[in-house]
C-alpha cells in the first residue's frame, strides 16, 4: 500500500486479465511434458505431419465417396429408405439402429404397401432356409459376403413375445415358429460371430 | 494498516451478490480487523437483483427464478464457509447448515414444438456427480479447453454407441507416441464409416486431449474433422423420424459443431482461448460450423438463450449471446457440476444467502447504512502531476432517518427473513412516509430526508461500486463525461428489463397434469418461457392452509413506453400482470392440460392469502408479480462483440476505486450469482491482494 498524506492507493495489482491460453496457463502450472518424453514427441510429431501430408488425398477421396453416396437418394419408397438406413446401421451403430427402428415403427402405422423386392443374394453367400412353421411367414435374409454369421432373438416393436428358435447351423438358416406367436413382422441384426461386427439383418413376417 | 493506525475505511456500495462478497472477503479473519467495511444499501434489504421478500401469509416474493448451478465453486465456498461461520444449532434452527439451505435437483426439462405444432417435454436426468461444490478442488484443474474438448468427444461415442465398445483406451494410460500411431493408422485407413473406427477415433481422440500439447495439435484437428465428417454425411438424413432420436441427434450436432468450431479457429491454442470468439453469436457461430438450422431452432439452444434472457432490448426477435462465453458456460454446466447440475434453495434467495451473510457481516464488525441511495461519485477538478485520478467523495440520499440502528430481519417459521416492506415503525415519521407511498427501491421515487456527503480519508479511504452498470449514468455521471471506457461499457454491455409471478394453487401436479417429476422447465413459449416447481417452499411460508402447489415462471420484459413518463413503473407492471394472465388462458394447457384450456384457466384454483377473494380472473391480483424495470434491476446481457469493453475489478485507473458485479470483466462474464461473487472476490484482491487470483476458481479459465 503506497501512502502520499493521508489518501491511499491501491496497489497495481500483478496482472489484471485472466489467463486464457491453454499453453502457458500448464506452463505457468507446471503441467508442460513430463521429463524423458522427448524423443517418443518428436517422433509423434514427425510421424503424425508425414500421415497428414500422405492422406489428404485419400481423405478428400473418402468425403466425395460419402457425399455422392448417400446425398440425392430420394426415398421414393419407405421400403427402399428402410432399406437404406440399415446399410447406413451397418457402419455407424446404435444410433443409426435407433432411428431405423423408429423408421420402421412409422412404416408400421403407415397404409399397407408392396413388399419390396427381394434382394439379389450376393455370389457366394446362398444358405439354405429350414423354416418350422404351422403357418406361412416371409422370411428375408440380407446377407454381406464373408464373416460367419450368429443371430439373436428376433423381436418386433409391436412387444410381441421374441422368437427364440433361430440360428446358423450347418450352411443353413434354422427357424422355428411358435403356432401361438402373434402376427407381425420381427427383426434381428446378424453379426461375425468372430469380430462382433454387424453382417445384414433376418426379418420375418407374419401375416395376420 | 494506515500510518496513523487505524483501519483502511471501505465504503461498499450495493448491498447485491459482489458487493457482500467483496465485504465478506476483506473482513475474513486472516485480514485482523485491517479494513473496516460499510456497506451502502438504497432500501431496506440486501439482495440487489437476488433480494427476495416475505409478504402475505409468509410468502416468499422473488425478482424471479434463483437456481444455483452446480458448478458455482465460489458461490457455494463463500455460503459454505458463512453457515460454518455462522454456527446454527440445527437442533434448534430450521435451516441451520448449507445442505439444509440447498438441495440437489437433478432433472431439467427442454420444451420443444413439434412439427403438429404440440409442445412435447424432454426431461432430461443429470446423474450426480462425485464431490460437492465448494470443495477444494484437485491440484490438476479441470479447466482446460482440451479436458472439455475430450469430453465432448467421449460424450459423442457414448451418444452414438449407448456404451464403450470394445478396445477402449480411456482410463488407460498410454504413452504419447503410441497414441500419436494409432490415431495417424485411423487417418491412414480413411475408414471412419466404420462403427468400431469411429469408436475407437473418438476414444483415442478423447485421450490425446488430455495429453494436448504433447499431442499435435494438426492431427488432433484432422481427427476430429474426420469424425464430423463420418458423423453428420452418414447421419443426418435419417434422424429425422422419432422426438427421442431427433433429440440426441440434436445433442450430437452441436456437440460435432463445437468440435469443428474449435478446430477452424485453432482455439486450443489460442492466447484469448473461447474468448477469441466472443464476436460471434453462438447461433452463428455453431451453424457456420455445420450445425443445421433445426439443430439451431431446438428447444436445446433456445433454452440457451431464455435462461440468460439473451434478447436485446427484451425483444424475443433479437437475441444475442456471445458464442466464447456461451460455450463456456456450457461446459462448465455439463463437464464440471459437482453433486447435481442444479441446486434449489429452500426458501427465498433473501433467506438463504443475504440473511446469513448479513449476520455473518454484523458479526465480524461490519456496518450497514441502510436507506442510502447512491447520487454521484465525485472525481477531484484538478489531479497533481502524474497523479491518478481518484474518488473525492460520495454523495448520497438519505431516504429515511432510522431511529437508532436499523433492524433489517424478520422471522418467519424460525428463519431470519427480509420483509417485503420496510418496518416503517423503526423510520422517522415512519408513519408518514407509510402514508405517502414510499417505494424506497424505486428508481422513480427521488424524496429524501436530507443529502449525505461522504469525503475521501475522512469518511472512506477505498470505494467498492457494486451498483449495477444499469445505474451507472445515474451514479457515475462525472466518469462517464471523462472517461472514453466507462463510456464504451456502459453503451455495450447492455441490459434487459425482466418480468416474473408467481402463483399459488389448493391443486397439486396431478391435479393440474402434470405427472411428471418437478423440475425446471426451459425454452416454452413467450413471454414466460421458463416454469420452476416450487412447491418444496409450501412449508417455509406461513399460509393457514399450504398451497399443495407453487410455481414461478419469468423471462425477459420488452423494453416500451418512455422511462422518464410519470407513471411508467406502474404502467410496466400492469403490463406483466395482463401477459400472466394471458398466458395463462393461452398456453398454460400444454404443461397443465386439466387446470386449462385453450382459452381459460382454473382461477378458483390460486389461493387466495387474505381470504375468499376476487373470482375469475380477478382472483389473479392476489397472487405476486413483478415487472424488473429498475435499473440497478435489469439483467445484464452477454451480447456478440460486447464483452471486451467490461472493465475489471483489477483495472486501476481510479486508484481509490474498485468495481464489483456480474457485469465487470470477472472471468466469468455473464450475469449470474457465480460471476457476481468472482467479481466481489477481484474487488477484494484489488484492495487487498487475497483472495489470491489462483485461488478464484474458473478465472482463469479458457
Amino acid at each position: 500500500m503506497v501512502h502520499e498524506g493521508e489518501r491511499l492507493h491501491r496497489p497495481d495489482p500483478p496482472r489484471d486479465r485472466p489467463i486464457r491460453d491453454f499453453p502457458s496457463y500448464a506452463r505457468n502450472n507446471a503441467w508442460g511434458p513430463r521429463d524423458g518424453r522427448e524423443d517418443p514427441v518428436s517422433q509423434g510429431v514427425r510421424l503424425g505431419y508425414s500421415v497428414l501430408d500422405e492422406q489428404m488425398r485419400e481423405g478428400q477421396r473418402l468425403a466425395e465417396r460419402l457425399r455422392g453416396g448417400l446425398r440425392g437418394q430420394p426415398p421414393a419408397d419407405l421400403g427402399a429408405l428402410i432399406e437404406r438406413a440399415l446399410n447406413i446401421y451397418r457402419d455407424i451403430g446404435a444410433l443409426a439402429f435407433a432411428a431405423t427402428e423408429a423408421l420402421a415403427r412409422n412404416t408400421a402405422r403407415a397404409p399397407a404397401q408392396e413388399p419390396p423386392p427381394p434382394p439379389r443374394a450376393a455370389p457366394g453367400t446362398a444358405y439354405a432356409f429350414e423354416v418350422k412353421s404351422s403357418r406361412r411367414v416371409g422370411v428375408k435374409l440380407d446377407l454381406r459376403p464373408g464373416g460367419r454369421p450368429q443371430v439373436g432373438a428376433l423381436q418386433a416393436l409391436n412387444g410381441a413375445p421374441a422368437i427364440a428358435g433361430v440360428g446358423f447351423k450347418a450352411g443353413a438358416l434354422q427357424l422355428e415358429i411358435a403356432d401361438d406367436q402373434p402376427d407381425g413382422v420381427y427383426n434381428a441384426v446378424v453379426v461375425d460371430a468372430d469380430s462382433g461386427e454387424p453382417l445384414g439383418t433376418l426379418t420375418v413376417r407374419i401375416p395376420a | 494498516m494506515t500510518t496513523s493506525g487505524r483501519p483502511i475505511e471501505v465504503a461498499v456500495i450495493g448491498g447485491g451478490c459482489a458487493a457482500v462478497t467483496a465485504a465478506f472477503e476483506l473482513t475474513q479473519p486472516h485480514h485482523e480487523g485491517r479494513f473496516a467495511v460499510t456497506v451502502y444499501q438504497q432500501g431496506w434489504r440486501l439482495g440487489g437483483k437476488g433480494a427476495s421478500g416475505r409478504g402475505k401469509a409468509g410468502r416468499i416474493e422473488e425478482h424471479g427464478l434463483h437456481i444455483w448451478l452446480g458448478f458455482y465453486e465460489n458461490a457455494f465456498a463463500m455460503m459454505r464457509a458463512a453457515y460454518e461461520e455462522l454456527g446454527r444449532d440445527p437442533k434448534t434452527h430450521p435451516i441451520a447448515t448449507w445442505r439444509d439451505a440447498f438441495f440437489p435437483m437433478p432433472h431439467v426439462g427442454i420444451a420443444d414444438r413439434l412439427a403438429t405444432g404440440r409442445w412435447d417435454e424432454w426431461m432430461a436426468h443429470f446423474p450426480p456427480t462425485p464431490g460437492l461444490p465448494g470443495d477444494p478442488l484437485r491440484s490438476e484443474s479441470p479447466f482446460t479447453l482440451a479436458s472439455y474438448v475430450g469430453q465432448t468427444a467421449a460424450l459423442l461415442r457414448t451418444l452414438l454407441f449407448d456404451a464403450r465398445t470394445r478396445g477402449t483406451p480411456d482410463g488407460e494410460p498410454a504413452s504419447v507416441a503410441a497414441l500419436v500411431e494409432r490415431a495417424a493408422r485411423l487417418v491412414a485407413a480413411g475408414a471412419l464409416s466404420v462403427a468400431a473406427a469411429l469408436s475407437e477415433a473418438l476414444g483415442v481422440l478423447t485421450v490425446a486431449l488430455r495429453e494436448f500439447p504433447a499431442f499435435p495439435e494438426a492431427l488432433i484437428s484432422r481427427l476430429i474433422e474426420d469424425v464430423a465428417v463420418a458423423v453428420r454425411e452418414q447421419l443426418a438424413g435419417v434422424v429425422d423420424l422419432d422426438p427421442d432420436v431427433r433429440r440426441k441427434w440434436d445433442v450430437i450436432d452441436l456437440a460435432v459443431s463445437f468440435l469443428v468450431g474449435v478446430v477452424r479457429h485453432r482455439l486450443l491454442s489460442d492466447p484469448e482461448g473461447l474468448s477469441a470468439i466472443d464476436r460471434y453469436d453462438v447461433r452463428e457461430f455453431l451453424g457456420a460450423n455445420g450445425a443445421s438450422e433445426r439443430t439451431l431452432q431446438s428447444g436445446f439452444v433456445r433454452a440457451l438463450y431464455d435462461l440468460p434472457l439473451a434478447y436485446e432490448d427484451g425483444d424475443p426477435a433479437r437475441p444475442g449471446l456471445a458464442a466464447g462465453q456461451a460455450l463456456r458456460g456450457a461446459l462448465r454446466m455439463f463437464f464440471t457440476y459437482r453433486g447435481a447440475l442444479f441446486w434449489k434453495m429452500r426458501a427465498g434467495m433473501g433467506d438463504i444467502v443475504f440473511a446469513p451473510l448479513y449476520e455473518v457481516l454484523k458479526r465480524r464488525g461490519v456496518r450497514f447504512e441502510f436507506f442510502h441511495r447512491l447520487e454521484n461519485i465525485k472525481l477531484p477538478q484538478r489531479l497533481a502531476s502524474g497523479e491518478r485520478p481518484y474518488v473525492e467523495a460520495l454523495e448520497f440520499d438519505v431516504q429515511a432517518e432510522v431511529e437508532g440502528e436499523y433492524r433489517p430481519l424478520v422471522d418467519v417459521n424460525g428463519v431470519p427473513c427480509w420483509p417485503s416492506e420496510p418496518d416503517f415503525s423503526q423510520l422517522v415519521g415512519g408513519e408518514t412516509l407509510k402514508a405517502e407511498g414510499r417505494r424506497f427501491e424505486s428508481h422513480w421515487d427521488r424524496r429524501r430526508a436530507r443529502a449525505k456527503t461522504l469525503h475521501v480519508t475522512k469518511d472512506f479511504d477505498f470505494v467498492v461500486l457494486g451498483v449495477s452498470v444499469g445505474a451507472m449514468p445515474f451514479v457515475a455521471r462525472e466518469i462517464l463525461e471523462r472517461d472514453p471506457r466507462w463510456r464504451a461499457m456502459v453503451e455495450n454491455v447492455k441490459t434487459v428489463a425482466s418480468q416474473a409471478f408467481q402463483i399459488w394453487l389448493d391443486r397439486d401436479a396431478a391435479d393440474l397434469g402434470w405427472t411428471d417429476p418437478p423440475i425446471v422447465l426451459s425454452g416454452f413459449v413467450k413471454p414466460f418461457d421458463t416454469w420452476a416447481d416450487m412447491t418444496h417452499l409450501s412449508p417455509q411460508e406461513s399460509w393457514r392452509v399450504a398451497p399443495r402447489h407453487i410455481a414461478y415462471f419469468c423471462n425477459v420484459l420488452e423494453d416500451r413506453g418512455d422511462p422518464d413518463a410519470p407513471d411508467y413503473e406502474a404502467a410496466m407492471r400492469e403490463a406483466v400482470r395482463e401477459n400472466a394472465v394471458r398466458f395463462l388462458k393461452r398456453d398454460m394447457h400444454e404443461l397443465w392440460p386439466k387446470a386449462a384450456t385453450p382459452g381459460a384457466f382454473r382461477f378458483d384454483w390460486l389461493i387466495d392469502p387474505e381470504g375468499e377473494g376476487a373470482q375469475g380472473e380477478a382472483r389473479f391480483a392476489s397472487q405476486f408479480w413483478t415487472a424488473n424495470v429498475n435499473p440497478s434491476d435489469r439483467y445484464v446481457l452477454m451480447l456478440p462483440g460486447t464483452l471486451r469493453y467490461r472493465i475489471s475489478p483489477l483495472d486501476n485507473t481510479y486508484d481509490n476505486l474498485t468495481l464489483a458485479g456480474d457485469w465487470t470483466d470477472c472471468g466469468y462474464n455473464a450475469g449470474c450469482v457465480e460471476a457476481a461473487v468472482m467479481s466481489g472476490r477481484l474487488a477484494a484482491h484489488a484492495l487487498s491482494g487475497t483472495p489470491r487470483l489462483e485461488d478464484i476458481v474458473g478465472y482463469d479459465h479458457p
